[in-house]
């Protein structure tokens, strides 16, 4: 027999709420971990990128045995992670010889791995090296502008894979409107070549212009590091197609009769059908109103005398 | 958009590239598909002037194409995005809808509405009182606890042996408790069998 659990407390209820599969997604939450061992440099790359996505990340610090995400076997701990904190997209560091500094990021579909990308950090300059105005300091949680630069990112198809899983990891809420003010960040990746993306972090610095449309200047605000391709995993096409079904691929009932006009708004048509008297359901069927009995009595009115008058012959 | 301004030190905001940008603005996404100079030359103003101008065309797009409106309070200007146009996979299956009980199914039939139940509270007449229809103290228990029974002649009669009315109110309720709990495990198995 299979066992149901349902929440017993709304708190639990809530949360669980929260967490169910919707139709309209709100974002992706992102688990930032480390494998056996960390170089100093790697530490730093993880914490730089748990501050930029403070708001909507998890961090992990302790080390983790058994994730090995690219190895068969070595998903099942990341999974259960994913399933412990609802996140579904996930930065994992390691460092070993055959691979220094190596960061894999990837996507989950339903608490299962989606897709990997696996890359050397090179070159890092950390947050703290950059020396700027603090006043253009980015807030937290803002929305960021995302460049991506080159034609790498167009042709390759590595590095086209990468883009959607960085456009994924910063791209912040998605909103429908945006404080000018708030505009305040931009994440900047340059192809140098087909295996190479340099990742940026720049304040954004609106000047006066002359015109409505200020002058934007960058000051880079760390931090900023050469990631190097290594290894990749593709999603399988049936799971793609899975995952990329949308809101929007449900067709949309077709609205009866509304109609609007420019003066009055919004009419709507009301039909009334017919009503069906026999048909109604009562509260409560009294005998008289039963049809049997009704037509039982028609009947014997219809033949009454007849019946009568055979009932009295047999008598 | 102006072309150059007028005086010599203010500096241009619009850009020109051979490859046109692609947006996506709904992300605040930006697409520079001009090739960067060959890396034995590429230097880091190469990289920020190129960086610069897609941020820059970015915030020219935003502002020409988004309708731009004023808080009520009119301290800040709100820009209105358009929907995020690059596909990105989902994190959870699309959710399904939740399938009929069977109760449920046979009340779409009969086209019986569901009762408004907007209050725990039913007013006791014997005491005159608002109490709780189930629960502690609850009219559910009503009669479980009475130190005096009248007994039921009748059914004792048609029963044959004695009769406690008050453990028999029990039972009933106890029934009606796995009753319930069966049919929502029957409902639940079909649901999974229907899925």
């Amino acid at each position: 027999m299979m066992k149901i659990k349902t929440p017993k407390k709304g708190r639990i209820k809530r949360e669980l709420e929260k967490r169910a599969p919707k139709l309209v997604e709100t974002g992706r939450k992102t688990l930032i971990l480390q494998g056996t061992k960390t170089s100093g440099l790697l530490n730093s790359v993880l914490t730089e990128i748990y501050h930029l996505k403070k708001e909507s990340s998890v961090r992990y610090t302790r080390r983790n045995d058994n994730v090995r995400p690219f190895e068969s076997g070595g998903e099942t701990s990341l999974e259960f992670f994913s399933q412990k904190t609802d996140c579904s997209t996930f930065v994992f560091g390691s460092h070993s010889k055959k691979r220094p500094d190596n960061l894999i990021i990837g996507r989950m579909y339903d608490h299962h791995i989606y897709d990997l990308v696996e890359v050397g950090v090179e070159n890092f300059k950390s947050m703290k090296s950059f020396v700027y105005d603090k006043k253009l300091a980015p807030k937290m949680g803002s929305k960021p502008f995302i460049a991506f630069i080159g034609e790498g990112f167009e042709s390759v198809e590595e590095l086209k894979h990468l883009k959607e899983v960085l456009l994924e990891l910063f791209r912040g809420e998605v909103v429908e409107n945006l404080n000018l003010a708030g505009i305040d960040r931009a994440y900047v990746c340059t192809a140098l070549s087909s295996n190479r993306v340099l990742f940026t972090h720049c304040a954004l610095r609106l000047k006066k212009s002359g015109t409505i449309v200020p002058r934007m200047e960058l000051v880079e605000a760390g931090p900023s590091m050469d990631l190097v391709l290594r290894r990749h995993r593709f999603p399988n096409d049936g799971l793609r197609k899975e995952a990329m079904k949308t809101a929007a691929d449900k067709p949309k009932k077709k609205e009866k009769n509304v109609s609007r006009d420019a003066i009055q708004g919004k009419i709507g048509k009301v039909y009334i059908p017919d009503q069906q008297l026999g048909d109604m359901n009562l509260p409560n069927k009294a005998k008289g109103v039963k049809r049997e009995r009704r037509e039982a009595k028609m009947n014997k009115q219809a033949n009454g005398h007849a019946s009568k008058k055979q009932k009295a012959g047999s008598d | 958009m102006e072309t150059e301004s007028s005086s010599t030190t203010r500096l241009p905001v619009t850009v020109n590239k051979p490859t046109p940008y692609t947006f996506d603005l709904g992300n605040l996404l930006c697409n520079d598909a001009n090739p960067l100079p060959p890396s034995t030359t590429l230097s880091e103003t190469d990289l920020s002037a190129a960086a610069r101008d897609c941020a820059q065309a970015l915030l020219n797009q935003l502002l020409s194409t988004c309708p731009i409106t004023k808080s009520d309070d009119s301290t800040s200007l709100k820009l209105s995005l358009p929907a995020p146009s690059t596909p990105l996979p989902r994190e959870k299956p699309v959710p399904v809808e939740k399938p009929l009980t069977k109760w449920q199914e046979f009340a779409k039939k009969k086209g019986i509405k569901d009762k408004k139940k907007d209050t725990k509270l039913v007013f006791d007449e014997a005491s005159g009182e608002w109490v709780p229809k189930w629960g502690y103290k609850g009219k559910n228990k009503e009669g479980e606890n009475d130190w005096l029974v009248e007994v039921d002649e009748k059914k004792e009669r048609k029963d044959g042996g004695e009769q406690d009315a008050r453990r028999e109110s029990r039972e009933q309720r106890k029934k009606n408790v796995r009753l319930n709990e069966r049919q929502a495990k029957k409902n639940a198995q079909r649901a999974v069998g229907k899925a």
